[in-house]
């Protein structure tokens, strides 16, 4: 009996912190580089990238990175007049589910409070390496999780119409994909469940990322 | 006394005790200067609220009330254009430099009525000013921070905890000060905006971890000032914090090395207690706040005469502050004094509170 019993995501295990930081893309945007210990948590064996000005925003709302730690003035007065707020906007609109830190000194401005509102977390300047990696061991730890990413993915087949029970089918098949390494089979698997083109993306994006945090 | 508007008043005016003025355009009449009655005011008692309201002296002269944000001001020795119609001819013609227009009048005090709202608009644009100036002074903390940080990675050691443990003892000292100086910025910016208080999002939060490093940073101060700090009790709870929740220690611990009194101890006592809550209380000896002023303690820019004459240190925006912070996380601070020797003189101001572990 035990062989038909249907798979659970939560049967896979979590990973140990120090893997968590290998395989989540962060990605810190701010026009002054000394603001973020960007070269000391990459020692530590963070994934950071670093871009002093929104270079493509198109690649922030595909959902590249894992988490972007965005600074509010200064990184994108060429692409929006309300600067790093309206990248934040356009990102959250895309994909809702991207996580994006609030990184800024203007905590002081009363006219900003929106960016700190509409963000997953915030981190005011100046910060120091301690609280840097506090903030995104915890974020990888409670948001960038394969029981998260299938929470998304089942509250996207939920909203779509998909009956409980297909749900419980698909679980099953993409924990035994995931399982035995199988990446382009998550990706079948979730891209036979839809026909919406813009859900398929999304559903595709989710796929890969929860690949990505198994090393696929 | 005068009325402090009586000196940019560009007509004279009388104040309610009878002290005369000139104004900067018009003096007062010799009539005026000779009257002895001076009952100026009972001649004009208002029966509206209109700004300006024009009244008649028994000598014959216009006597005009003016109502500006809550100052009263009466003008006086006045002869209105077409409103003062009762004015005997010879007073009339002796006193022709007393002689104005109601439309003159209303033009000056409709200029002065925006006078509170332009003072107003100035005062927030150079605040604004001074905190924009932050942001520089903020890029300036996060250079010495990588530096500080810089200097660590190069020790030796496994962790960055353990480089910091191999610090010499001036390089611990220089990332405590730095560290202060951090959270001392984010106070700044809970002065300007109070909503940064709730910036982020709440953090499962060891409270004895996070009150034993503020005790830490201020132990070098402390020690300057010949006060010790002791932390007792035991608490494993976590409350669910915003990252503000730090200027609460800082507060309460700067306030309490502060003000305690020289060879005693300021002590931060920690304790988990029924209803899954952890009790903070932070206590030190020293001149009590006065008991007019305990109810207003935690209100911004309140500082007791007690707090002055220790240090001149201090801008009574701490508590306010911390008050700030707490009901940001749903709780409150209180303070309680408790007398130790004599009535009035040197005791224990407690400053204490209770948060639950889950909001």
């Amino acid at each position: 009996m035990a062989l038909f019993r249907r798979r659970k995501i939560d049967s896979i295990p979590s990973l140990p912190v120090a893997e968590l930081r290998k395989r989540t893309r962060v990605l810190v945007i701010d026009d002054d580089e000394n603001s973020f210990p960007i070269a000391l948590l990459k020692r530590e064996g963070y994934a950071i990238d670093y871009w002093p000005k929104v270079e493509d925003l198109a690649r922030l709302e595909r959902g590249e990175y894992d988490i972007i730690v965005l600074d509010i003035r200064g990184v994108a007065e060429h692409w929006s007049v309300d600067d790093g707020l309206g990248v934040l906007e356009a990102i959250k609109e895309a994909n809702p589910a991207q996580v994006v830190v609030a990184f800024s000194g203007q905590s002081f401005d009363l006219s900003k409070n929106r960016f700190w509102r509409l963000a997953d977390d915030s981190l005011p300047k100046p910060v120091d390496a301690a609280k840097c990696k506090r903030l995104l061991d915890n974020l990888m730890q409670q948001k960038l999780t394969i029981r998260n990413y299938w929470g998304t993915v089942s509250g996207i087949l939920r909203n779509g119409g998909v009956p409980e029970r297909k749900i419980s089918g698909i679980e099953d098949k993409v924990v035994r994909a995931l399982e035995r390494k199988d990446k382009k089979g998550v990706t079948d698997i979730l891209s036979s469940t839809v026909e919406n083109a813009e859900v398929l993306s999304r559903l595709a994006r989710l796929a890969a990322k929860m690949a990505a945090l198994l090393g696929l | 006394m005068a009325v402090p508007l009586a000196g940019i008043c560009p007509y004279p005016t009388v104040s309610k005790s009878g002290e005369l003025a000139d104004g900067y355009l018009i003096a007062q009449p010799s009539l005026c200067k000779k009257c002895k009655a001076r009952d100026c005011w009972t001649h004009a008692s208002p029966v509206t609220t209109d700004t300006l309201q024009h009244f008649m002296c028994p000598k014959g002269f216009s006597l005009v009330l003016v109502r500006l944000s809550e100052k009263t001001l009466l003008c006086n020795g006045l002869l209105v254009a077409l409103l003062n119609t009762t004015c005997p001819a010879p007073v009339r013609k002796a006193n022709k430099s007393q002689r104005v227009c109601w439309q003159e009048i209303q033009k000056w005090c409709g200029a002065m009525s925006e006078v509170p709202r332009l003072i107003e608009a100035e005062a927030d644009r150079r605040a604004q000013e001074a905190i924009v100036g932050l942001h520089d002074v903020k890029t300036a903390v996060s250079l010495v921070t990588r530096n500080a940080e810089a200097i660590i990675a190069g020790l030796p050691g496994a962790s960055d905890e353990e480089q910091i443990e191999n610090a010499s003892p001036a390089l611990k000292s220089l990332l405590k000060s730095v560290e202060l100086l951090q959270t001392r910025l984010s106070m700044s910016s809970i002065v300007a905006n109070p909503s940064a208080a709730r910036h982020g999002q709440r953090h499962p939060t060891p409270v004895f971890k996070v009150f034993h490093r503020m005790v830490r940073l201020f132990e070098e101060l402390a020690a300057r000032r010949k006060v010790g700090i002791r932390m007792f009790g035991t608490s494993y709870g976590k409350p669910s914090c915003y990252d503000s929740f730090d200027t609460i220690p800082l507060v309460l611990i700067d306030n309490a090395v502060k003000y305690s009194r020289e060879g005693k101890d300021v002590r931060v006592g920690i304790n988990d207690v029924p209803g899954n809550k952890v009790r903070v209380t932070v206590e030190s000896y020293g001149r009590l706040v006065p008991e007019e002023m305990r109810k207003t303690i935690f209100e911004r820019g309140t500082r007791a005469p007690v707090s002055q004459s220790l240090t001149s240190q201090g801008s009574g925006l701490g508590l306010w502050i911390a008050k700030v912070v707490a009901e940001a996380h749903g709780f409150e601070i209180t303070y309680e004094s408790i007398v130790v020797d004599s009535p009035g003189q040197d005791g224990l101001n407690v400053f204490s509170f209770e948060m639950p572990f889950s909001p």
